[in-house]
């Protein structure tokens, strides 16, 4: 899988998640303070649709480890 | 870890029109509270001998409950379990998969008893509230 697919995915989530089509992500994004309308619960829900859209599983101390977009990739990419 | 169920929490846009229409099933509505932290006004809906049921209004501008709200509409979306020792039990969920939150923090609904929030994609929405 090649990061870009990965990040149109992710962003795709995002966009459903928080219904919101006008979401652009990139790698350097940090959605708690670049994204409309995120907080802790988005978050949590976009972490459940992320492990559903790639039917993978993520620990808690991955959840925590993520500043931006990049290093959520990163974690997809290393599953 | 021992735990009961507190209470189903229900997400509803009008909390005074839900009580009345729990108010036919036999439950009696406590006072509104305001919660600041979770941005929700909340009261309880309590029959006895039943699971008492939190009703959760989200305030306008909580737009992520806003949004749920508008997708599922009025109804369950979460149960709470009482656990006697919430800092260890939070560890345990974590330990299990279940995706935090916040850390366990005072709740005005519970006169300051501490609640923390989990989700799993296997199971939804699990609150616990200590004891």
């Amino acid at each position: 899988m090649e990061r870009k697919e990965v990040l149109s995915r992710v962003e795709e989530v995002f966009r459903d998640v928080l219904d919101n089509e006008e979401i652009v992500l990139n790698e350097e994004t940090v959605p708690a303070t670049d994204v409309e309308d995120y907080d802790s619960l988005s978050h949590v829900q976009i972490v459940v649709a992320i492990q559903r859209e790639f039917g993978i599983k993520f620990t808690a101390a991955e959840i925590q480890s993520w500043n931006n977009v990049k290093e959520l990739i990163d974690c997809i990419l290393n599953k | 870890m021992e735990n009961k169920i507190d209470h189903i929490g229900w997400l509803t846009d009008d909390i005074e029109s839900t009580a009345s229409s729990l108010a036919l099933l036999g439950y009696v509505q406590t006072p509104i509270v305001n919660d600041d932290t979770q941005q929700c006004r909340i009261c309880f809906a309590k029959k006895p001998g039943e699971v008492r049921i939190e009703l959760v209004e989200p305030f306008e501008d909580n737009k992520t409950m806003q949004k749920m709200l508008k997708k599922q509409g009025c109804g369950p979306y979460h149960i709470c379990h009482e656990v006697d020792n919430i800092e260890s039990a939070y560890e345990e969920m974590l330990d299990s998969g279940f995706i935090p939150l916040f850390k366990p923090v005072a709740a005005p609904a519970f006169n300051g008893r501490r609640i923390c929030y989990f989700i799993k994609q296997e199971i939804g929405y699990i609150e616990l509230v200590e004891s």
